[in-house]
């Protein structure tokens, strides 16, 4: 198992709220952990050896104590080389939120997914290929509101293709919204 | 007092996370590229591309695609696999020269030759893989040692490339005749007193045009001494005795 995997899980599995709950003050409880989400961002994806930029949708739904269903869309597009490129990636997967009741909210997710690359030259010639894989990513929300919420983001693309697998790791940073009722 | 100082080290520890786990994915994303100064290759590989107007059928002749590796014939430790997205890189490829050579799941489907590259050079091309063939679309090089001075002959400084208009690491055109060599490389005389030597010319990756006919196996059969060309590429190097162009497109018109 790579680095880069084996921090994925422990980061999924840790409970960051544990050890020092005692000393820490909490400030509210913010409402809505059950609730739907939205978030939009834009993103850097690193694809290959080009850089690309895009952005980003997700929504995410409550699925069992801290763990939310999560499905996610980007597109992003560079050029490299003198051929403009093009990637849009669509997951889905879950999300493990920690530390619900406070302003800063850190979460791990997992997704699989697949996504779809496109180089153009010229606007004459242009190749495609779908990747299917997954990712690994964490974040972090920090709480505006009961509703709003400022969102960073780091994920690892593992995707595979006919020449093998690929690794592209995705920043991201954005606004979430949930729907308190 | 106490739970803000605590909320500062906790976003910290957050930050030192974020901050490890892209160290971590660095470390495993990018193929086997030695790094240093010298001459830089990036490259973009179109997988059986098709032009714009029949994409619809892309899927399913991607799929058909490979593993491409693409290696330096003169240092086969230089050798990189191409991306899912088609780019790849590498770095302290031989200055003066060198040959690629592009291979699927382990055949050699063609090789590319590129020359007179110079020290600190950034080269920049898009290739097409397509029925076991390569064929370079396009070919860019950047110095990057160049202070922006304009290296065509022009006004009252004394010429320093052969042929008139002749800028290297620019996109040129040239039309004559040649002189002597074989579809992969060649001697051109070009028409009229635009240089006043014969040009090299590295074609092993261009593509070949007969009559109008594209891609035809037979035209390259055709380039013989004294035959009518059309040259299209990059001047990779030039001065008053010597030019180099890496060619994209040869037409042959007799």
């Amino acid at each position: 198992m790579s680095p880069a995997w084996t921090l994925g899980v422990l980061l999924l599995v840790a409970d960051f709220a544990g050890a020092s709950a005692a000393v820490r003050a909490r400030p509210r409880a913010w409402p809505g952990t059950t609730s739907p989400e939205l978030s939009a961002s834009y993103s850097f994806l690193r694809a290959g050896e080009a850089n690309l930029q895009g952005a980003g949708a997700s929504a995410s739904f409550h699925f069992w104590r801290s763990t939310r269903l999560l499905a996610d869309l980007s597109l992003h597009s560079g050029s490299f080389a003198g051929a403009d490129l093009r990637q849009v990636s669509f997951m889905g997967g879950l999300r493990r939120v920690f530390r619900e009741d406070e302003r800063w909210q850190p979460f791990g997710q997992v997704m699989a997914g697949g996504a779809r690359s496109t180089s153009r030259f010229a606007d004459v010639l242009s190749s495609g290929q779908t990747r299917w894989g997954g990712t690994l990513g964490i974040g972090t929300d920090y709480r505006l509101s009961d509703r709003w919420a400022l969102r960073g983001q780091a994920d690892y693309f593992v995707l595979h293709s006919s020449g093998g697998w690929d690794g592209d790791p995705r920043l991201s940073a954005g606004l979430a919204f949930r729907f308190v009722r | 007092m106490l739970g803000g100082v605590f909320m500062l080290l906790k976003t910290g520890r957050y930050l030192l996370v974020l901050m490890a786990a892209a160290a971590l994915w660095r470390c495993g994303s990018s193929p086997t590229s030695p790094s240093g100064a010298g001459v830089k290759l990036q490259g973009v590989v179109l997988r059986d591309a098709t032009a714009s107007a029949a994409s619809a059928g892309l899927s399913a002749q991607s799929a058909k695609a490979g593993k491409i590796v693409v290696t330096v014939q003169e240092n086969p430790s230089l050798s990189v696999t191409v991306s899912g997205n088609g780019t790849f890189e590498i770095q302290d490829v031989p200055s003066g020269g060198f040959t690629l050579v592009f291979s699927v799941d382990g055949v050699v489907v063609g090789q590319i030759t590129i020359t007179a590259v110079g020290e600190g050079t950034t080269i920049r091309i898009v290739v097409k893989i397509k029925d076991q063939e390569v064929e370079l679309v396009e070919i860019e090089t950047e110095d990057d040692n160049d202070d922006g001075g304009d290296q065509d002959s022009g006004g009252d400084e004394p010429k320093s490339c052969m042929i008139n208009g002749g800028k290297v690491s620019s996109h040129i055109e040239l039309e004559g005749n040649v002189d002597s060599g074989t579809s992969s490389q060649f001697k051109l005389r070009v028409n009229g007193n635009r240089s006043s030597g014969l040009v090299d010319v590295a074609a092993s990756g261009a593509s070949y045009v007969c009559n109008g006919k594209k891609g035809s196996s037979d035209c390259k059969s055709n380039l013989v001494a004294e035959a009518k060309v059309h040259v299209r590429g990059n001047l990779t190097s030039c001065d008053t005795l010597v030019a180099s162009v890496t060619a994209t497109e040869v037409k042959i018109q007799k």
